[in-house]
């Protein structure tokens, strides 16, 4: 029943969101100019052309991404039996950055289409690699904090890469890789964003088939096992999925910190449950809400250098959640 | 007796082929019985129950529950065969206790996980077996250790397989909540008619032979176990083997260990 509420509840402040990211935003615009350029009544104004190819698509994408990094956090604490595991944190959109810095860097001429694969290829392979290195630690070290050292050291070891590229690559490419590096759900143009959409809708769909093996693993390895689960075939089949699910985003909005870790552990307080059939569909709804208040945040202050970076946000938000759960983490019970 | 539920034949476990923890064991165990295993730290307890739950492969040797070979079992039959509870930290605190119970049903349930009502109903008389029933909505965050404990044992006996194994299922426990889950363990034995067979390890030695029905205890000097009814076990001094050298004595009179000194002074 409460899950119930609170699933609509967050649908609704979703929508309201997503509305209130196409009225807002750095340039003031008329709520009926917006109404019109959206029912396309006058496409050839300026209003027109800022709602439909500015404010639809970097909404859009703030809403997919945010969905899609709250639910790669969930599966990925989960997987390793972590509450602080996430995508950023852990050094997995490190590793996506990586892929991107060397085809943004060491290839800047492949562009067009191939470009965009190409960037998600070698943003998921850059992903891949580091959940592998996470994946044979956390055999050997139980210990979650521990992994997460590792994970934030291995984070360092991509950036370094990162910074090597950097330092040889041309000032033009550089210029560019930074502003991806900073964070923006701005950079989607509307030809790409059925792209995007589909990626993420379709990998985000496919979590809620681990709904099952995901409660189990809660109990612990032993118990998971002995529930019937393939604890290593479902703990790879997990990881490549959240490390899909990061490597979309990261390739198209830079890498992006702390939805992924913060916002399942809202999405628990808000249910008051850990059941995955209900802990899905709540962190997906909880990460879009989260992406679209983040971009919001982003754009109204508004000033002579336009959008400001997400992730001059997101900490805002993801903070003081972590720090929450960290101090209240025995009574909250979920962890 | 009955005919063996448990049986192994020249099983040898451990982690290194070069340094086998038990050899060559040729176990039985009958239905509706009570088996407990007494050893020392590091003698090989946790590594012979993990052999037999499937979560590491003999050395050699054969195990079969029911006339059933577990060797080549998919992990879900094997989960048909046995169930496990161990004191194993989980991240559970957010499901209530008939959310945990039913992940028993696990290995029978589609890819969703969805319960029929049959599912419900064994779910529900698990609860009652284990006098979990009237905390079915309370999350397992919320519960005492030994109420946790209960809700584990539930979830194992809605799995509904001849054999449960237990590692050390008393360990967090405070004297009333141990006394009480063997109690528990002896009834749901009972109740099962010779179904249903546990074998059990436990420090806890006095609760754990209460109820016990056979006593397992480990000779490390020659690598092997030492099995028989608790009545023989007791008379024949077998009790002692775990610990010989190390200043512990069997107390008949209180059905536990204790030491040499006190012995004496006596």
């Amino acid at each position: 029943m409460r899950t119930r509420i609170v699933l609509i509840l967050l649908a609704v402040l979703t929508i309201v969101l997503f509305a209130g990211g196409l009225f807002l935003g750095s340039v003031d615009i008329p709520a009926g100019e917006v109404i019109d350029a959206l029912r396309g009544k006058s496409d050839e104004s300026i209003s027109s052309i800022i709602v439909l190819e500015t404010r639809l698509p970097a909404v859009a994408t703030s809403a997919l991404a945010g969905m899609a990094l709250a639910l790669a956090g969930l599966l990925m604490q989960t997987a390793f039996s972590n509450p602080l595991a996430g995508p950023s944190i852990m050094g997995i959109s490190s590793g996506a950055s990586l892929g991107v810095a060397l085809v943004l860097l060491a290839f800047p001429s492949v562009l067009g289409a191939w470009g965009r694969v190409a960037t998600i290829g070698s943003a998921f392979l850059g992903a891949m690699a580091v959940m592998l290195v996470l994946a044979a630690f956390s055999s050997l070290v139980r210990s979650s904090t521990l992994l997460l050292i590792v994970g934030i050291l291995t984070g360092y070891l991509t950036s370094a890469a990162i910074t090597l590229l950097n330092f040889f690559a041309s000032s033009e490419s550089v210029h560019s890789y930074v502003l991806w590096g900073l964070g923006s759900f701005s950079s989607v143009s509307l030809g790409d964003l059925p792209w995007l959409t589909a990626l993420c809708l379709s990998l985000g769909a496919m979590a809620i088939f681990f709904a099952k093996p995901l409660d189990a693993l809660l109990l612990g390895e032993r118990y998971a096992a002995n529930s019937g689960v393939e604890v290593g075939r479902i703990r790879t089949l997990l990881l490549v999925l959240s490390g899909a699910l990061t490597a979309v985003v990261t390739a198209w909005c830079g890498p992006i910190g702390f939805i992924g870790l913060a916002v399942p552990h809202i999405a628990r307080l808000l249910i008051g449950s850990n059941a995955h059939r209900r802990l899905i569909p709540a962190t997906a709804l909880c990460g879009a809400a989260t992406g679209l208040l983040c971009q919001i945040l982003s754009t109204v202050p508004a000033n002579a250098y336009g959008v400001l970076p997400v992730n001059a946000i997101t900490p805002l938000i993801g903070v003081p959640v972590i720090v929450y759960v960290l101090l209240r983490r025995k009574k909250l019970s979920f962890t | 007796m009955n005919a063996p539920l448990l049986r192994t034949s020249r099983l040898t476990v451990g982690y290194r082929a070069d340094k086998p923890l038990l050899e060559d064991l040729d176990l039985e165990l009958g239905g509706g019985r009570i088996a407990v295993l007494i050893g020392g730290n590091g003698a090989g307890k946790s590594t012979l129950l993990r052999t037999l739950a499937g979560s590491l492969r003999p050395l050699a040797g054969s195990i079969s529950i029911a006339g059933t070979e577990l060797r080549d079992l998919s992990k879900a039959d094997l989960a048909k065969q046995l169930a496990i509870v161990t004191t194993d930290r989980t991240m559970a605190g957010g499901l209530t206790v008939e959310e945990t119970v039913a992940i028993g049903r696990h290995p029978y349930t589609g890819i969703f996980g969805r319960l029929s009502s049959r599912d419900r109903a064994i779910v529900r008389e698990a609860m009652e077996a284990t006098g979990i029933a009237e905390k079915a909505k309370e999350p397992l965050g919320r519960l005492s250790d030994g109420e946790r404990q209960k809700a584990m044992i539930a979830r194992a006996v809605a799995q509904q397989t001849p054999l449960m194994l237990m590692d050390e299922p008393t360990s967090f426990l405070d004297v009333a909540a141990r006394i009480d889950t063997m109690a528990l363990l002896r009834r749901l034995t009972d109740a099962s008619g010779g179904r249903m067979s546990i074998l059990l390890s436990s420090h806890d030695v006095g609760p754990a032979l209460e109820v016990a029905d056979e006593v397992w205890v480990f000779d490390p000097a020659i690598h092997t176990l030492v099995c028989g009814s608790k009545d023989e076990m007791i008379g024949s001094g077998a009790m002692e083997l775990p610990f010989a050298g190390r200043g512990i004595v069997f107390d008949i009179r209180r059905g536990d260990y204790s030491s040499y000194m006190n012995k004496q002074s006596e």
